[in-house]
């Protein structure tokens, strides 16, 4: 029904870490981390077109999806650290990372204090545009967004939204607009690809060009017609720029 | 933006549409990457020269496109292979796929030179080829996508003097009705192949193109404008249709020859004859763009002023009906 496949539950970061696991066993891993609110529900459509190739791993940060989180709100570095606890108790370490929206911030703080478990980064919809840190703002933004994206999203999210709970909501979208995730991309040194929506209003074109800039080894991609929740709105579209950006690591790594 | 399941489709919305050109840096590649890039389309450009294509991105982006530029000659498919994978790569997904690549030579078939005869086979056939090879395979695999190939009206009426480029033009009609055939058999009815067969069109083709007839080859009447193919190409992506004729004499052309063959072959011997080549002005034997592209930085009409003899035509067209009904409407009231 989910079409996900058999979950995997981790002791991990002090809590009991859900993830939603599809593809083979004998693949290489793929870890997705979902933005503000979310949970691994919306990486399925991503999923089940990577799945002949890898297995696509979606975890539940703490407090949101199936992973219960502590009491206080996790910060952002609170987010990161749990990634980094539960990618290595799973011994996933180096597996290639595919972050969407706020996502994408907490790959990017993962890479300020745990770099070595970095493999090549795919950053989509990468959030919070340094000129617009503000409620009033993203939430415009996010409401004419919602245009672009793909019929039944919005169902998936306001159930995710209500699951998480307006207190912890609140305070993470606090935590997100002051992180400053332009002085954190610069650690990513693994080969990543920034991937933006050409109809996207969250993520201007301007806010993508500057990250990819301060990437070290970072290229961009834009996905024409498509808004910010890429990997449900353009899955086959990320699907295939996932692909290539792990075809070109794998050739000059092995 | 999700790929539609491989079910009948019937064209697509022009908007946000990722298109690759091959041939963009002149004539009518240029021409319909600009009529796209004001479109909102994402283009992929190639061609031979850099700098011309990096002025049509230039242009693109001005219309409000995006566009990439990745140079390739088509007659190196694993440079065409990787146009298809730069796409990919950038935009995520191919839409459209327009082959407008080609070159020609003109002169006696005894008296051109062998290799720009294969030449001319390898750029306009073969480039094609590796085009729809690269396309198809992306196309097929979204289950959705368009390909379109410019041919000619020389593909169905041949030219004395171009053997090289009739032949690549009838061919080329012939592989994209292979292609559309396999594709109908194979079930992949998202999947579409249009052929455009353009008429004189006032593109830099004649000017760069390889001449050992000794005379001067100039655009021969009625000539029509890159831009009305453009368009023509942005119908197909929205209604794509099998062949297309562009241009009221190659569609009266087509038509005819089919009644009458013998008689419009002949017409179209003694047209090139009389009009395709120069009477007056003799011209030195040479290869033109065949081997090495032309210099500059292109552009998408070649200076036989098809624009203003469309509208010449027009205008003299309009004079004449409204000289017809004159003379009927006095001859009645008599």
């Amino acid at each position: 029904m989910t079409g996900w496949g058999r979950p995997e539950f981790t002791a991990s970061a002090g809590t009991r870490v859900h993830a939603a696991v599809l593809g083979p066993a004998d693949a290489p891993d793929l870890v997705c981390v979902h933005g503000w609110g979310c949970s691994h529900r919306y990486f399925g459509p991503l999923a089940r077109r990577l799945s002949g190739r890898f297995r696509v791993v979606a975890v539940d940060l703490p407090g949101f999806g199936s992973t219960l989180g502590p009491a206080e709100p996790l910060d952002v570095r609170g987010l990161s650290t749990a990634l980094g606890d539960w990618m290595r108790a799973t011994g996933r370490g180096g597996a290639a990372l595919v972050g969407n929206s706020a996502g994408c911030q907490v790959i990017a703080d993962l890479a300020v204090h745990s770099p070595e478990l970095l493999g090549p980064v795919v950053l989509s919809g990468p959030s919070v545009d340094r000129r617009a840190r503000s409620y009033p703002r993203q939430f415009g933004r996010i409401l004419v967004d919602m245009r672009w994206e793909r019929v039944g999203l919005t169902r998936l999210l306001v159930r995710d939204y209500l699951r998480c709970g307006p207190r912890r909501l609140r305070a993470t979208a606090r935590f997100l607009l002051a992180d400053p995730v332009e002085r954190k991309l610069g650690h990513i040194r693994t080969p990543a690809v920034v991937v933006r929506g050409s109809r996207d209003t969250i993520v201007p074109r301007a806010w993508t060009r500057e990250c990819t800039a301060l990437l070290p080894q970072g290229y961009s991609a834009e996905i024409p017609g498509a808004g910010h929740i890429l990997n449900y709105s353009a899955p086959a579209e990320l699907a295939r720029i996932t692909c290539s950006l792990l075809d070109r690591t794998g050739s000059e790594d092995r | 933006m999700e790929p539609s399941p491989a079910g009948y489709f019937d064209g697509m919305r022009i908007k946000d549409r990722v298109v690759v050109v091959t041939g963009a840096s002149s004539g009518i590649g240029r021409a319909a990457a600009l009529a796209l890039a004001g479109h909102d389309c994402a283009l992929v450009l190639t061609a031979r020269r850099e700098g011309a294509l990096q002025q049509v991105a230039e242009e693109c982006t001005a219309r409000g496109g995006q566009a990439i530029v990745v140079p390739a000659d088509v007659t190196d498919a694993d440079a065409v292979q990787q146009v298809a994978r730069q796409a990919l790569d950038r935009f995520g997904r191919i839409d459209v796929w327009i082959n407008a690549a080609a070159v020609t030579v003109f002169g006696p078939f005894q008296d051109t030179p062998l290799q720009d005869f294969r030449r001319v086979v390898d750029v306009n056939l073969m480039g094609y080829v590796h085009g729809c090879r690269a396309a198809l395979a992306v196309l097929r695999e979204q289950g959705r996508g368009v390909l379109i190939n410019v041919s000619s009206i020389v593909g169905v009426i041949a030219q004395p003097y171009t053997p090289a480029y009739g032949t690549t033009k009838f061919a080329i009609r012939a592989l994209s009705t292979s292609l559309r055939q396999e594709l109908w058999l194979d079930g992949a009815r998202g999947v579409k192949v249009c052929t455009v067969l353009p008429a004189t069109i006032d593109t830099p083709l004649f000017q760069q193109a390889a001449n050992y007839t000794g005379r001067e080859v100039r655009a021969m009447p009625p000539v029509y404008t890159p831009e009305r193919v453009a368009h023509t190409i942005v119908s197909l992506v929205r209604r794509p249709r099998r062949e297309v004729v562009v241009g009221p004499m190659g569609r009266s052309l087509v038509l005819q020859s089919k009644f009458t063959p013998g008689f419009v072959e002949k017409l179209m011997a003694f047209q090139v004859h009389r009009r395709h080549l120069s009477r007056k002005h003799p011209a030195p034997a040479g290869s033109g763009n065949l081997h090495e592209p032309a210099a500059g930085t292109g552009s998408a009409r070649g200076g036989w002023h098809g624009g203003r003899r469309t509208a010449l035509r027009r205008t003299a067209t309009a004079a004449m009906l409204l000289g017809a009904a004159v003379a009927s409407a006095s001859r009645r009231q008599r």
